[in-house]
């Protein structure tokens, strides 16, 4: 049974649960299937293929082209490389069903703001493919940790405190190859979102309510939300949350001392329950 | 100048190694910069890396990074042409 609401994803390869805490889609097999599949095949083609469209998707900003390069972009993206925000609970259970998992360097960040290796590892690398990442580390900069299930939800809590964002990727939809602790706007995926409502990154299956009896205005949330979604309302001194905007990360949920925030499961609400 | 239309163009041959100077990419509020390998090739790890500015769309003319850039490697325009205030 179902313990949550469905976006396509789960629909097409959940199997009845969420599509992300399906252990099929972490599997040896699945990767096998995806890779045979993939016209890229592997990670650093799949890598090079996503720039090289993004970088002619980005030249095409604001021409009459745009919304039809931008359909065939998302076209693209949906079925080799798109991530969707998970919240740190549940980002807990996927780390029990991945494996191997290993830290790696963050290619997004890298990128846009020339962080060395030695200050880059945010991703986590997972499934069998990190075999060969371990084999050719001059192709993977950095190289791979292989850590185990508990360092993994260590290194998750310690950066949500930080403020990040969780977020799960496919390597070839829908075969989960990496999970990426985000931010705007390093992150292409929640920079392509926001500024360019590019489907390249997916909201969460939650939304964030604040209970106002219990907020007392103290502002930390607005601080730690990446999407822009919470704010300060002045007049009821209290934290207010656009639920169209809310992506369901829950760091506002995280971050708030008094537990006056908590995530909803988005079906909930009729106008957000397919709102992706 | 209107947002939307600068274009950024970085000079390749006074931009060396945006990686490790990194003064336009960690100063600019838009993150309007990004660096990739020149010549990317399977199993080898690039040395070489070319800036250029994919969210050009997204600058705001604060002209902090022509500011930090050292060699002069950064030129803002407009699609019309003219030189950025």
């Amino acid at each position: 049974m179902c313990q949550g609401s469905m976006c396509d994803w789960c629909l097409k390869h959940g199997d009845g649960k969420i599509w992300y805490l399906n252990a099929k889609n972490y599997s040896r097999k699945m990767y096998k299937e995806r890779k045979a599949e993939a016209k890229g095949g592997t990670e650093t083609d799949l890598q090079r293929t996503v720039l090289e469209y993004l970088r002619n998707a980005i030249s095409n900003i604001g021409t009459e082209q745009w919304p039809s390069v931008k359909r065939s972009v998302e076209g693209f993206l949906h079925s080799a490389h798109f991530g969707q925000v998970v919240p740190l609970q549940d980002m807990e259970k996927v780390l029990d069903i991945a494996w191997p998992i290993a830290t790696i360097t963050c290619a997004c960040r890298r990128q846009a703001r020339g962080l060395s290796d030695e200050e880059n590892f945010y991703c986590l690398g997972i499934g069998v493919g990190m075999y060969k990442w371990e084999r050719w580390p001059d192709t993977y900069r950095g190289g791979v940790n292989f850590i185990s299930p508990k360092e993994a939800k260590d290194f998750v809590q310690k950066l949500n405190k930080k403020g990040v964002v969780h977020t799960t990727w496919t390597f070839g939809t829908p075969y989960i190859g990496g999970i990426c602790n985000c931010e705007y706007p390093v992150c292409y995926g929640i920079r392509g979102r926001l500024d360019f409502d590019l489907k390249v990154l997916f909201k969460g299956h939650h939304v964030a309510i604040v209970d106002p009896g219990k907020c007392n205005g103290c502002k930390l949330c607005v601080a730690r939300c990446q999407f822009g979604a919470i704010r300060y309302a002045p007049s009821f001194e209290k934290a207010s949350i656009d639920l169209l905007k809310c992506f369901g990360c829950g760091l506002c949920e995280t971050g708030c001392a008094r537990k006056a925030i908590h995530l909803e499961p988005r079906f909930r609400f009729p106008t957000l329950a397919d709102s992706w | 100048m209107k947002l939307g239309n600068i274009k950024i163009e970085v000079d390749g041959s006074k931009c060396k190694n945006p990686m490790e100077c990194q003064r336009c990419m960690r100063i600019c509020p838009q993150a309007v910069f990004a660096a990739i390998p020149t010549k990317p090739k399977k199993y080898e790890l690039s040395k070489d890396f070319s800036l250029f500015a994919p969210f050009e769309a997204a600058c705001v003319l604060c002209n902090l990074c022509t500011s930090a850039c050292p060699n002069n490697a950064i030129k803002i325009t407009s699609r019309g042409g003219e030189k950025a205030p």
